[in-house]
């Protein structure tokens, strides 16, 4: 039979979805397969079991995490976790809103725009992590304020000048057009411009979740007495690289689950841009 | 006189845009009167201005000199009395083809507190009102089929005519139209020409209709309005060169057509010479 025989370039080419599926599930297990590789040449060479653990001591760890510590009560793996994403949540959530109205207000009014956007640009540039001490003196040592505000500060500046620069990128034609319809100026900026920027700033939102971690993180390796960090801390000083890996993978974990549901949330809120994106 | 005041009145218009080291000068002392049901063609070549006229009439720009009225009132932004269909743009992404017809209606419905306050109220009755009579007019256009499709989702032409949709059933005083259809192939230029002439009919609106082309011009209009430069001075704005009333939807090759088209490239506007 004759085959169709058309140039195909390798570069972007689609793939059906089971290929994709499948070669995703291959590159975890690669992944799994040289790590496994790893632990079994480790032990040929007569290395010490504790830097090498293989995926039942993982597992053998990860129910130590979660065994009821009989002095408090609870399970430290579990409180760790609650209290590390009640940290992100609230330094994201303050985050996000600032960002959304100082963006907003940049995008929208060439005033503030000038304003802001020299000294924001600015803050943007501080690295967030050299600002832990300045936090800590302000804030205080013990508690979550300064791990807060540190996501905050990291976060918003950049996020409030992807906003902007994504409103003010909006054409003009369909402001001018809002108008001549009848809106008035907070109907173009509600009706408009905001639905119009909602799935780019979703985007946004999820790339600053990525660094949003990074510093709760390195806040809580600072000082804490709970939290994932907290948890990483303490089992690197007992030298317990199976309970490390275990916490990195959990952070893996709710990491990824996060960002799906942003993605989710992102098509709910507009599938007009997910269709859009598909063509 | 006891006239109502002219739809639009234009007079000693110019505009000029700051350039490196002074000014340009776009065009100058630019008069004319649009009365009711008129389909004006402004053409002209590249940078003759007419898209900044289009922006004075609409109100997104003001003017350097002159004055610009309309129905009496002097034009300070854009408002629901004139409509806009442009080239791109002329859709909001977010809403689908029925929602952007709607949205006019919407706007200026009950503003978002009040509405808010009465929403069960409002919903069943205005919401369905709005939606019988924007599917009302998808229907002229031939789109009621399209009426949930985004706006990415149709072709060019298709688009196009949503945004005439959308712009008409506010009833704007004068509809104005920049290039609308410069973007599209022959075909469905052709199409959407005999649809906005049909619809200048039905509507008895009134149409400002910008274009480079000059057969289109001289297609759908029914007074033509030309711009150009005068060669010797090239600094020098652009003036009205040509002002008269044209048979609408005469054929391209009717003897009247083909003086118009010989008087109009006398009179300096050559497309043929654009660069």
């Amino acid at each position: 039979m004759h085959r169709e025989r058309r140039f195909r370039s390798i570069i972007g080419s689609p793939l059906a979805p089971a290929t994709r599926i499948l070669l995703g599930v291959i590159g975890v297990v690669l992944v799994l397969a040289a790590y496994e590789y790893y632990v079994y040449h480790h032990e040929q060479i007569g290395g010490n079991p504790r830097f090498s653990p293989g995926f039942g001591q993982l597992w053998t760890a990860f129910q130590e995490l979660t065994e009821v510590d009989v002095r408090t009560q609870t399970i430290p793996f579990w409180v760790d976790t609650k209290v590390s994403l009640g940290i992100l949540a609230k330094g994201l959530g303050i985050g996000i809103l600032i960002s959304s109205v100082l963006g907003l207000l940049m995008g929208v009014l060439s005033t503030v725009h000038a304003m802001c956007s020299p000294v924001v640009t600015a803050i943007a540039k501080v690295p967030p992590t050299a600002m832990i001490a300045l936090f800590m003196v302000v804030f205080g040592v013990t508690g979550d304020a300064f791990k807060v505000a540190l996501i905050v500060f990291g976060i918003a500046p950049t996020l409030a000048l992807g906003i902007s620069l994504v409103a003010r990128a909006i054409p003009k034609n369909t402001i001018v057009k809002a108008y001549s319809l009848g809106a008035s100026t907070p109907d173009v900026i509600v009706k408009a411009i905001i639905p119009q920027i909602i799935p780019q700033v979703v985007e946004m939102i999820r790339l600053a979740v990525g660094p949003a971690w990074i510093y709760l993180i390195a806040a809580e390796y600072v000082n804490s007495s709970e939290g994932i960090g907290h948890g990483i801390v303490l089992s690197q000083r007992m030298v317990r690289l199976d309970h490390i890996l275990v916490y990195l993978i959990w952070l893996a974990i709710l990491g990824t689950a996060i960002d799906f549901a942003l993605h989710m949330l992102s098509r709910l809120v507009a599938p007009w841009a997910a269709a859009r994106k598909d063509d | 006189m006891a006239d109502a005041p002219a739809i639009l009145e234009c007079r000693g218009l110019g505009q000029r845009y700051r350039v490196r080291g002074g000014h340009q000068v776009i065009f100058e002392e630019l008069d004319f009167t649009i009365e009711d049901h008129q389909f004006i063609s402004v053409v002209g070549a590249s940078g003759c201005g007419k898209s900044t006229l289009l922006r004075l009439v609409l109100g997104s720009e003001q003017p350097w000199q002159g004055t610009l009225r309309a129905s009496g009132a002097p034009i300070t932004h854009p408002d629901r009395t004139r409509g806009i269909v442009f080239q791109k743009y002329s859709l909001f992404p977010h809403r689908t083809v029925l929602e952007n017809v709607m949205f006019g209606l919407e706007l200026s419905h009950p503003h978002l507190l009040q509405k808010w306050l009465t929403w069960p109220w409002y919903r069943t009755r205005h919401h369905r009102r709005f939606r019988d009579e924007a599917m009302a007019h998808l229907e002229q256009v031939k789109l009621h089929e399209h009426a949930d499709k985004y706006p990415h989702q149709l072709s060019g032409g298709m688009q196009q005519r949503v945004a005439i949709a959308q712009a008409l059933i506010m009833k704007p005083r004068i509809l104005l139209m920049d290039e609308p259809f410069g973007a599209l192939d022959a075909d469905t230029r052709e199409s959407l020409q005999r649809a906005i002439v049909r619809a200048f009919h039905a509507q008895e609106t009134t149409v400002f209709f910008v274009t480079h082309d000059l057969e289109e011009a001289l297609h759908v209009g029914n007074r033509l309005l030309v711009l150009a430069k005068d060669p010797g001075k090239p600094a020098a704005g652009s003036r009205i060169v040509i002002d008269q009333t044209i048979t609408q939807s005469a054929p391209i090759d009717a003897q009247e057509t083909q003086e118009i088209l010989a008087h109009v490239r006398r009179a300096g506007f050559a497309p043929d010479a654009e660069a």
